[in-house]
Formats: structure tokens, sequence, C-alpha cells
């Protein structure tokens, strides 16, 4: 199982975020990305997640299954496990009833008893969503984490909003991810309690030239 | 599969709690059928011939009204761009929340029918068919108002552009629909045509719509 960057170029809006970037991920192994803000840390992640499609280069991903490259390429949204910006929340639903809908549209048999208790949600779990602070929104939307087993997560700013506790509870679900063999990427300013096998500093390469604009 | 019934439950549960939608759709037909006496006068001739006409374009208006909603809150609270990450392809999830549109909003719409014929002098006997056209002729609706809901998403006002966007593809289902009422209620002729012509066209949305409205969705997720 590997997931393969091979000097992908990004543009967002025209401007050329990154360039010529090239990784290697293997089981078990992560990478940790960080930089200023609008670097393209985001966008790295959104690329990787299937929503945005690279300038140049290429993205891969081999499951342990599966032989052909291309139909590894159609199931590897299956196998990503994303938390972006957004938590993916209903409002109107309650964290329980959230819970129960990842469930069953990721067909999963898990125990939700023990997701609540690992998340600190037993006290909520009849509040509807829209009533959490940030951070406890923050834990439900990282909840999901857990309910179904894949094997590369993408976390962009994943403890944003959260309290040392439970910025500690995403740092050992990860590490525990990292145990079983799975695939991390995470982009950071805050530091995180996982032993990361890679680092990736990304910089403003392409400056451009706004005095010409002007 | 359990991603497509785990949706289309969790969309009808939120229609019923949220219900807003599917209310201000209903209201809007009730209001909107009401005035129209008081403006047309109280000739019962000429309001039983314009029946049939004018409950198919209150019907349009007011499901178009409930159409801009159709993925925008699952868009802005980041749950739209999960989803393309299960088993089931886009084009499923958008079937399972246009069929969710349509089971709770076009239904109740088609079934208030009677409601609406009452003011517009039909007889009782008249109701079925209003209530069977729009049943047979409203899943159209909601998958091809799909499209335009998706293409709309990422617009501020898009609420505004999708009606500009979606009504000229509503004219199809519009004149079948009109045709058949007419048919049966004064020409007493062969209406099951018009039927016909009616689940033809909304068997191709249903079949066709979900490619375009998942290729607009990947578009604005991007």
């Amino acid at each position: 199982m590997a997931l393969n960057i091979e000097k992908i170029s990004l543009k967002r809006g025209n401007r050329l975020l990154i360039k010529d970037l090239s990784f290697s991920l293997k089981k078990g192994e992560s990478l940790l990305v960080t930089g200023p803000n609008g670097v393209g840390k985001t966008t790295l992640i959104r690329s990787i997640a299937g929503f945005l499609d690279p300038e140049k280069g290429k993205i891969s991903y081999q499951s342990e299954t599966k032989t052909t490259n291309e139909e590894d390429e159609k199931t590897r949204r299956e196998h990503i496990h994303y938390i972006g910006h957004k938590n993916g929340i209903r409002t109107s639903l309650t964290v329980l009833e959230n819970l129960e809908f990842w469930k069953s549209f990721f067909g999963s048999e898990t125990n939700l008893k023990e997701i609540i208790k690992t998340y600190f949600l037993e006290s909520l779990i009849n509040i509807p969503a829209g009533y959490l602070s940030a951070g406890q929104k923050r834990r439900l939307g990282l909840a999901r984490l857990s309910i179904v087993k894949r094997s590369i997560w993408l976390l962009d700013e994943p403890t944003v909003s959260l309290d040392e506790m439970s910025a500690n509870i995403v740092a050992t679900a990860a590490s525990n991810h990292l145990k079983n063999g799975g695939i991390l990427v995470a982009a950071t300013h805050i530091p995180l309690e996982i032993p990361f096998t890679q680092h990736i500093q990304l910089s403003k390469n392409i400056e451009q030239d706004w005095e010409d604009i002007i | 599969m359990s991603a497509f019934f785990a949706l289309l439950k969790r969309d009808i549960l939120l229609s019923i709690r949220e219900g807003g939608t599917v209310g201000i759709a209903l209201g809007f037909n009730l209001i909107v059928v009401t005035i129209l006496p008081l403006g047309i006068g109280p000739d019962q001739n000429l309001l039983n011939q314009i029946a049939p006409g004018a409950l198919w374009v209150t019907l349009l208006l007011s499901l178009l009204l409930s159409l801009d909603r159709l993925f925008l809150t699952d868009y802005e609270e980041g749950t739209l761009e999960l989803m393309t990450h299960s088993e089931i392809p886009l084009e499923l999830i958008v079937v399972a929340k246009a069929l969710a549109h349509w089971l709770t909003v076009a239904v109740p719409l088609a079934l208030m029918a009677p409601v609406l014929g009452l003011l517009m002098n039909l007889s009782p006997s008249q109701f079925g068919i209003l209530t069977l056209s729009a049943l047979i002729g409203t899943p159209a609706l909601s998958f091809l108002g799909a499209i335009g809901a998706a293409l709309t998403l990422g617009l501020k006002r898009g609420g505004l552009l999708l009606p500009l966007l979606i009504l000229p593809f509503f004219i199809p289902t519009l004149i079948f629909g009109v045709s058949s009422t007419t048919e049966f209620l004064f020409l007493g002729s062969n209406y099951a045509n018009s039927l016909a012509l009616l689940a033809a066209i909304s068997i191709s949305a249903i079949v066709l719509a979900p490619f375009p409205t998942a290729w607009a969705l990947r578009f604005n997720l991007q």
C-alpha cells in the first residue's frame, strides 16, 4: 500500500502554488506539511483528496488488494478520510443522529458507544449539533475518523479550536492509525503529538511581480 | 448501497424536521391559486377553463422555490465533499437527494391539488387527474431542477438565477401535464397518451439528469 505524489504542480485561481512536488508514503508513514498562510497546504490536501486535479504530475494510490492502477485510481476516494475546514455535520440533527448517519452512510459495523466515549461526547448526544461550541463541533467532525477504518487520513488543521485534551484525542487516534499501518498527511500550524516520519515545509517559491500589475 | 438509503432516510428526516422548504412551497402554491380568481374575476366558466394551465404553472413555480436548497446546506456544512468519498458514485448521491426532494416536496404538492381544484371551481370527480398527472410529471422537475441547483451552488444569489436556467427545461412537462388534464376535463379524449409522454419525460430526466448534476457538483467542489 502506498500513496505516491509525482512532480505535481497545483494552481489556484491562475496562481501557481506548488511546483514539482514529489513524495511517497508507505504503510505506517506520515507527512507533516507546514508553511505560512496561502502557500498551498489546503490546496495540496484537497488535491490528494481528489477534489482538485493537479495541473501537472500524478497522484496515485496502490491499495493492498487491487492490482491494476486504473482500479486503484477509481477507488482512491473510498480509502480516504478527509478532515477539512468544515466539519461536515448537520446542525439540525442531534450529535447521535449525525454519528448514526455517517455510520450507515459508510456502511460501518462499529460500536458508536466507544466512539462517543473516546471523543467525550457522552453528555451531548441528544443535543442538536447547532448548539455545540466550536470545539465540540470539531470533536464531532473528527469522530468520523473512528467510525469507519480507512487507510489514508488527510487532516487539514485538525486541532483548530480544540483544547489541549481534545487535541490529544486526535493525536492518539492518529498514532493508532499509523501503528495499524495507515497513511497520514496533516497540515497544521499547531504542533501535533504525532510521530511524523516526513516533513515538508512549503514556502512561497513563485512570487508574483505585483509591481508590474500596478 | 447502504449509503444511498442512509442518505435518502436522512434527507427525508431533515425535511420533516426543518420543515421550511415544503412549508414554503405548499404555502406559496396555495396563496397564488387563492389570489388568482380575485384577479380574474368571478367568471366560473373562465376559471374552470384556465384551471389546468394555472395549476400547472403554480406547481412549477412552487417547486422552483424549494430547489435552491437542494445541495446548498450540505455544501456549506462540508457534508457534500465528504459524500464524494463513499463507495457509491456521486451520480447516485444526486439520485438519492433528488428522490428525497420529490418525496418530500413534489408529492405533498401533488396531493394538495384537490384543494386547489376546489378554488378553481372544478368538481370532485375531476380532482383525481390533477393529482395523477402531477405525480407522474414532477419527478422530471426534481431531477432537472437538481442540475440548476448544482450549477448555481457557488453563487451568492443563486436562488434568483436558478429559475432563469431551469424553467425552459420544465416546458415539456408543462405542455403534457396541461394537455393530459385538459383532455380529461374538457375534451373527453384519450388522455393516456399525454400521461405516457409525461412519464417518458420523467423517466428520461431520472436517468440522464444525475450526470450533468454530478459534473456541476464536482466543479463546484474544486
